[in-house]
């Protein structure tokens, strides 16, 4: 279980600036790592060769003194054998090569200086009788020809550190002196610095990766609930507050925020509610004592009563402009949307048709009815019902008598099409904003409002309304649909 | 009837005293909650007007508290509180009808008077077969008949004859008509009732030549017996 809830939440994971921030910390480690790994490989080594070379020097120069002044070649021999301290080792060779002291071949005396040779072309292979004097009877050809047999075997092995010596050799009055200590501590570093090191930075990477998932994790989790914060409160709901028990770091902070703003947006509404009820109730109880006044007079029998007649209509026309208006605005709010209930489509289009058709055939139009695999949704059933309504309504007056209108539903949408003239699209827009009207229709009777009422309505059900044309020519016929695909059951 | 008008705009109630007075009725005029309740409780009334925003104690709270003390008698809510929210809030609490502020007289009127029958209706049974004049409804079938003709009526038809004739003799407005039949509380458009009423009058008067539904004009329509 979470090995699938990890994969699914990893491809996010790495989107997060948290996991992001962990990855170049990671890099930048092992990429400081590796500078202070190079550095450091090259300053120790290049300090112990110093020593190594330093110590050389120190034994050649006391050991020269030494020849100098005893002019007898014994006081090489204690510095034969390989040193228990420094591990140097002492070679010497006379000039005319007749003499060869200590194990070292013959052409290592061919060159004056300092040079790396590796073990094998360094010393004699010696499982002979160890006599100085002996050695020195061995004829210098045969080192050669022994050398250069063993560096065709051995050319692979040449390049290994390990099996190297710094020779120092100089040159003395009865010969050269050769000086030589071994490489393998060096070797040793070189090998072991950079292992170490690797094995170091694997563990910091693997650390910080590891760290920066599980911090990653975490503070997804909690943007995951204030996502989910948020969108209940853009939903309607005021009254979410994510309270985080003391503000440890910004997404506490943040939470802070949002449970301040929504907080002040919720006194905001509360105000903004009380403000329409007292509005609501300014504004009806002057309107209701308009029309009680109006009525009473035309009851007198007044010669007059066809005017307050006529007032009484205008005054029942502003109480059903305020009462869409405020049903408009509820919906908006979104009050209603907790109280919707499973409707099937095809039962509402069954009930429009019931309602709509006696009106529309009255009128003198056909209502022609299209019903293709009507879907069901979750809604308010009579705020639809009162959409469609207005959208009969005002195809009735934009479809010359005789002809037909057409109410299609087609999986979750609602759809009435009419014979007018249509709307260009760019009214299209405007149109459904409350008030609005085509220049040519501001003398008919309606609200303005019938448009903005379905508008509402499909907002509340997260639907879509949709304007076009039925023709390719005039007249085109407007198409009105409203797709509930947002709220499928 | 004896009526109880509950309301704090002086104009407004004064108004209503008038014409529902000179409709016959008799009516007291209270305009604090707290009197409503004493007056409710001690005398009878056929039917109480109340208004929601009311000094004292609110019309809900008057209505729940009457209940409570098991005063059964019918009430309509009169109110400038016209939400869909305030009108379930008025209902549940046990109200019996709710008319937004404005209203036409003759609607406060109608169903005054259709609250008033109710309360004798309640006593009979409650019937399977409705009959007016020469016209039968039996209600189980959901059939109808006149003078022994089977009239082939929809389900919107069937449930606009029997509003009518719940209410014999009675005007129903276009809005009760509309509550009632269609469970509607706005008007879609202004001719729903008047087109159903005309195809229902084509099926039940027409082949016979006579009326059984009457118009009156500034108030509804009516059923006569």
């Amino acid at each position: 279980m979470l090995g699938i809830d990890l994969m699914i939440k990893i491809p996010r994971l790495l989107r997060m600036s948290a996991v992001k921030q962990a990855l170049a910390l990671a890099a930048i480690f092992i990429l400081i790592l590796l500078l202070a790994g190079v550095v450091m490989q090259l300053v120790v080594q290049s300090n112990l060769e110093r020593e190594i070379e330093n110590d050389l020097s120190k034994t050649a120069v006391v050991l020269s003194e030494k020849l100098t002044a005893s002019k007898e070649l014994s006081v090489l021999t204690p510095y034969l054998e390989s040193n228990r301290f420094t591990g140097q080792i002492v070679g010497f060779m006379s000039n005319d090569a007749s003499v060869l002291l200590g194990e070292f071949k013959a052409d290592v005396f061919d060159k004056v200086g300092i040079r790396d040779i590796s073990e094998y072309r360094l010393f004699y292979d010696v499982d002979e009788e160890n006599s100085n004097l002996e050695h020195s009877e061995r004829r210098v050809e045969d080192d050669f020809e022994y050398l250069e047999g063993l560096d065709e075997e051995l050319n692979e092995e040449t390049d290994d550190q390990q099996y190297y010596w710094r020779v120092l050799v100089v040159s003395v009055n009865a010969g050269y002196l050769a000086v030589a200590a071994p490489l393998d501590e060096i070797s040793l570093i070189e090998g072991t610095l950079p292992f170490s090191l690797m094995i170091t930075g694997t563990l910091m990477a693997v650390i910080t990766l590891v760290g920066g998932l599980l911090f990653g994790l975490v503070s997804q989790r909690r943007m995951l609930r204030i996502e989910k914060g948020l969108n209940q409160i853009a939903g309607g709901d005021l009254s979410v507050r994510f309270a985080p028990v003391s503000p440890k770091d910004d997404f506490d902070q943040l939470m802070l925020n949002i449970d301040d703003t929504t907080a002040r947006l919720e006194q905001l509404m509360g105000e903004v509610k009380s403000l329409s009820v007292n509005l609501a109730h300014e504004l009806r109880t002057p309107l209701a004592r308009l029309r009680a006044s109006l009525e009473r007079e035309m009851l007198k029998g007044n010669t007059e009563a066809s005017a307050f007649e006529m007032a009484l209509v205008e005054v029942d026309r502003i109480e059903a402009i305020f009462d869409t208006v405020m049903r408009i605005a509820g919906m908006s709010a979104g009050k209603s949307r907790h109280s919707f209930t499973t409707l099937s489509l095809a039962d509402l289009s069954t009930e429009i048709v019931e309602i709509f058709q006696p009106v529309i055939e009255e009128s003198g139009r056909e209502l022609l009815v299209e019903i293709e695999v009507p879907s069901n949704i979750k809604g308010d059933a009579s705020a639809i019902i009162q959409a469609v309504g207005n959208l009969l309504q005002n195809a009735m007056v934009h479809t010359p008598q005789g002809l037909g209108i057409c109410l299609t539903v087609r999986g979750a949408m609602i759809a009435v099409a009419d014979q007018g003239t249509g709307i260009a699209e760019s009214e299209r827009e405007k149109v459904l904003q409350p008030m609005y009207r085509l220049e040519r229709s501001r003398t008919t009777a309606g609200t303005g409002l019938g448009l903005a009422f379905v508008n509402a309505v499909a907002d509340l059900h997260r639907a879509e309304v949709r304007l076009n044309h039925r023709y390719a020519k005039p007249p085109y016929g407007l198409v009105v649909s409203i797709d509930f695909s947002g709220n499928l059951l | 009837m004896k009526l109880l008008l509950l309301e704090d705009d002086k104009d407004l109630a004064c108004w209503l005293v008038e014409g529902l007075e000179a409709s016959g009725h008799v009516i007291d005029h209270v305009e604090d909650g707290r009197q409503a309740l004493s007056c409710a409780t001690l005398y009878d009334y056929d039917v109480l007007i109340l208004d929601r925003m009311v000094p004292g104690l609110d019309g809900v709270s008057v209505l729940k508290a009457l209940r409570a003390a098991k005063v059964m008698t019918p009430v309509l809510f009169l109110s400038a509180m016209g939400d869909v929210d305030d009108r379930v809030t008025g209902l549940e609490a046990g109200g019996d009808d709710y008319l937004v502020k404005p209203f036409a007289f003759s609607e406060l009127q109608a169903r005054v008077a259709a609250l008033g029958r109710r309360v004798q209706s309640i006593e009979e049974s409650e019937p399977t077969v409705l009959t007016g004049r020469d016209i039968q409804l039996n209600l189980l079938q959901q059939s109808c008949t006149r003078q022994g003709v089977m009239i082939n009526l929809n389900t919107k038809e069937f449930r606009l004859l029997e509003a009518f004739m719940r209410n014999k003799n009675r005007i129903m407005t276009k809005n009760m008509l509309l509550e009632r039949v269609w469970n509607m509380n706005f008007d879609p458009t202004t001719s729903v009732v008047e087109s159903h009423l005309s195809r229902l009058r084509s099926k039940i008067e027409k082949p016979f030549a006579d009326t059984l539904i009457t118009t009156v004009r500034g108030a509804g329509y009516r059923f006569d017996d």
